[in-house]
């Protein structure tokens, strides 16, 4: 799996970290997405998939 | 088998002598019965979501909780007034939604907000000039917090200078309190308003201009995004949600400093507090106190209990921002406290607040200046002298008086 963040699109929302807290984290002062996992274990790939379908601004594009 | 809880009206009451926060039973009922039945105006009684994590498992799963009101079970909010929101984002599935939200996502990132700084601190500086000016007592309701969020939709949405006050006067009085007189003039305004909005997107399909408007025409009107019905809603729906919403964020949590003196000390003293400071008000203020509603379109166990399909769901917002699991001592109000962004007050998902960049940076300019500005800011009578407004579709104040 491999995934990108469009910081363009970012709305510091944080529904990827409360989605998936071991793949997704947030700045301190902006709250901007942080990538922790480009491609994490299998075991986190539900947790990011549901990262990415809660994203508001569809940030987040997922490949597998 | 512990007998069912009795079955109430949602919201619940606000403590007569602590009406700022929440009533207890939200708590007890997370701790005790977290997936529950509450009524709240409608026929069906819709289950009522106080966890954290099981408000992820409803707002992160919009194929089966729908934001359509016609769908069944939908969980109506008791005298909503239709008079503006119809056809709205909120009320829209993917993927409709999908499609209209993208037309205004690339305008309220980060990013993009951001280099709106400059411009939320310059009316910040100006609307505290002026209620200083206004002089000691006065209502901070009117004097700030309704004139901030309006002054900067104003330029944001590229409303002619000239034409600023007649448009806040609009928009003013389509929020009024739910008496017959005010709903009157309510409609009258919705339709002026509507209609200059019409006008407005006109001009600037005429002219093009550097502004929120300005630039969807350019992206997505033209290209045939989006129709132009569509953009006259989504604009509407732009002030919709960033009016009345921030204004009421903006006097509950200056109510939560003036009560709490010692954090607005160390907000004087440090405003590199204030993104926190911000996060902090967002979470304890929560003023969509009728919660997130849903249809169940499927059934789905949440919590451990079914949801069938064709029930109404509701999560409670004030609830799941004092969940202990994600914030420690959850009663207190604490600029400093880490975490306090994980708060759902701009819901969570698909469907959660378009504008928050652009409330974060109003609420975090206007609390960093506030109090460095206006350093013996109190109330001008006691806390039972401030005017609650708890009947309408947000939570707030009518009226807060201060001095200085």
């Amino acid at each position: 799996m491999r995934i990108t963040v469009d910081l363009d699109k970012c709305i510091a929302a944080g529904s990827c970290v409360a989605a998936a807290s071991a793949v997704f984290d947030q700045r301190d002062d902006d709250g901007m997405v942080v990538l922790l996992q480009e491609d994490p274990a299998e075991s986190d790939w539900e947790s990011a998939r549901l990262a990415a379908g809660v994203c508001p601004s569809a940030a987040i594009t997922i490949d597998d | 088998m512990s007998d069912m809880t009795q079955i109430d009206e949602f919201p619940f009451p606000r403590d007569e002598g602590c009406p700022l926060w929440p009533s207890e039973e939200y708590a007890r009922r997370r701790h005790e019965e977290p997936v529950s039945r509450v009524r709240s105006g409608t026929d069906n009684d819709p289950w009522l979501i106080t966890r954290y994590a099981d408000a992820i498992a409803v707002l992160g799963n919009p194929a089966a909780f729908s934001q359509d009101p016609l769908a069944p079970g939908y969980p109506h909010r008791p005298g909503h007034s239709e008079i503006l929101t119809s056809g709205f984002l909120m009320e829209i599935d993917p993927p409709l939604h999908t499609r209209l939200r993208g037309v205004v996502n690339d305008e309220f990132s980060v990013r993009r907000i951001g280099g709106h700084a400059e411009l939320v601190r310059r009316v910040v500086s100006q609307v505290l000039d002026d209620f200083l000016a206004s002089g000691s007592p006065a209502d901070l309701v009117s004097g700030v917090a309704y004139r901030l969020p309006g002054l900067v939709i104003c330029e944001l949405l590229g409303v002619p200078y000239e034409d600023k006050d007649l448009f806040l006067n609009w928009i003013t009085l389509c929020f009024g309190p739910p008496n017959e007189e005010s709903q009157k003039q309510a409609a009258v305004a919705a339709k002026e308003f509507a209609d200059y909005v019409d006008e407005l997107l006109t001009q600037k399909q005429q002219s093009p201009s550097d502004d929120i408007i300005g630039r969807m025409v350019k992206n997505s009107l033209e290209p045939g995004t989006v129709s132009r019905d569509e953009l006259l809603t989504l604009i509407r729906s732009l002030v919709v949600g960033g009016f009345d919403t921030t204004a009421n964020t903006i006097s509950l949590g200056t109510l939560a400093f003036l009560l709490h003196p010692e954090q607005m000390a160390a907000l004087r003293d440090d405003s590199g507090l204030a993104g926190n400071a911000a996060e902090e008000v967002l979470r304890v203020t929560a003023i969509t106190h009728l919660g997130r509603r849903r249809a169940a379109r499927k059934d789905v166990e949440v919590g451990g209990t079914l949801i069938r399909a064709g029930e109404g769901v509701i999560v409670s917002q004030d609830a799941v921002n004092r969940d202990e699991s994600l914030f420690d001592d959850p009663d207190r109000f604490n600029i400093e406290r880490t975490g306090a962004r994980r708060h759902m007050s701009f819901g969570f998902g698909i469907h959660l607040c378009v504008g928050s960049p652009l409330a974060r940076l109003e609420l975090k300019e206007l609390f960093a200046q506030m109090f460095v500005r206006i350093p013996t800011l109190s109330l001008a009578g006691t806390r039972n002298d401030v005017g609650y407004k708890a009947d309408g579709n947000i939570w707030g104040l009518q009226r807060l008086e201060v001095r200085w």
